[in-house]
């Protein structure tokens, strides 16, 4: 499956296309194995998962309640 | 209509923080914000809700959901939406990609085995450990010790085209090709507003975490000593 390895810069360029699943199945083996044994690749992917967690869980309910509230009511008086 | 530009600060309250009083134009965004969206979303919901039935296949309490799902997520991307342009096909694009995804989530359920497993495949095996694996870089601490208003106040204050992008694709797990459905531009966009929004983060956040007085070379020096020490193991 791992066609040919990748130097860090092309591996830093697809970190965020990677952690998305953006990158076909074989981009992504080869990244993975290149990650697996690169200290400093490894540290920028993790972080970046980082950040993404971190982002997550601080965002996850973004829309104020009183619009979902608002909201509700809307779809209450659609009838 | 006027095109408005709302929470679209060119600094960051974070940095601004000494200047900022409680009125801020902010909170009069945030009530234009409200004007608009219930001048100009709220009156398609009936049209909306026949869509949603449609794709509910006439289950009135899954379409309320897919409804209410729908418009919590249009005020949250509102600032991405272009005032002038078409609002009903943009609600539709956001009510289309819910169900989608909300039907992909009850697969989900109903086979939570296959996908768990399915996750780390495609990740790859290695990539499992590797995200696993404890070896904690010295940004992920910093970026741990943060609270989450902070990070939210960080993501607030992107710029909208920026935020939304941030939003749909780490907070709502949307797939570029669906991003750039809703927004109406191209996956190429999609990747450098990301890229860019979340460096932009990244700085705030490290800013935010030097102004609160927590130590980034420190904790990086703390970092490298166990990565030593481990690799001494080895």
């Amino acid at each position: 499956m791992i066609e040919e390895p990748i130097d860090c810069a092309t591996c830093q360029e697809q970190v965020h296309e990677y952690l998305h699943r953006e990158v076909s199945e074989d981009l992504a083996a080869v990244i993975t194995a290149h990650v697996a044994n690169c200290d400093h690749c490894e540290e920028i992917y993790d972080s970046e998962d980082k950040l993404n967690q971190v982002i997550q869980q601080a965002c996850q309910t973004t829309t104020p309640e009183e619009i979902i509230d608002k909201i509700r009511k809307h779809i209450a008086e659609l009838g | 209509m006027t095109a408005i530009t709302f929470s679209t600060p060119t600094t960051f309250n974070r940095l601004n923080s000494k200047k900022m009083t409680s009125k801020s134009p902010a909170e009069k965004a945030e009530a234009l914000k409200l004007m608009q969206f219930e001048q100009q979303a709220i009156p398609l919901m009936p049209k909306l809700m026949r869509k949603a039935l449609e794709y509910t296949f006439n289950n009135r309490a899954e379409a309320e959901d897919l409804i209410q799902d729908t418009f919590a997520k249009a005020y949250r991307y509102w600032g991405s939406f272009e005032q002038g342009t078409n609002i009903y096909g943009w609600l539709k694009t956001i009510l289309k990609h819910t169900s989608i995804n909300r039907s992909a989530k009850e697969a989900k359920h109903q086979q939570v085995a296959v996908l768990d497993g399915m996750a780390d495949y495609k990740l790859g095996d290695e990539a499992h450990s590797v995200t696993v694996r404890s070896t904690k870089s010295a940004e992920a601490e910093v970026l741990e010790k943060l609270a989450s208003n902070d990070v939210q106040d960080a993501v607030d204050n992107l710029k909208p085209e920026f935020r939304a992008v941030v939003q749909m694709a780490i907070v709502d797990g949307y797939s570029y090709q669906e991003i750039a459905d809703i927004l109406g531009i191209k996956i190429g966009t999609v990747m450098s507003r990301l890229h860019r929004g979340k460096k932009t983060l990244r700085e705030v956040l490290y800013n935010y975490a030097h102004e609160e007085g927590y130590n980034v070379e420190a904790a990086a020096k703390e970092a490298l000593a166990r990565e030593v020490k481990k690799g001494a193991k080895k």
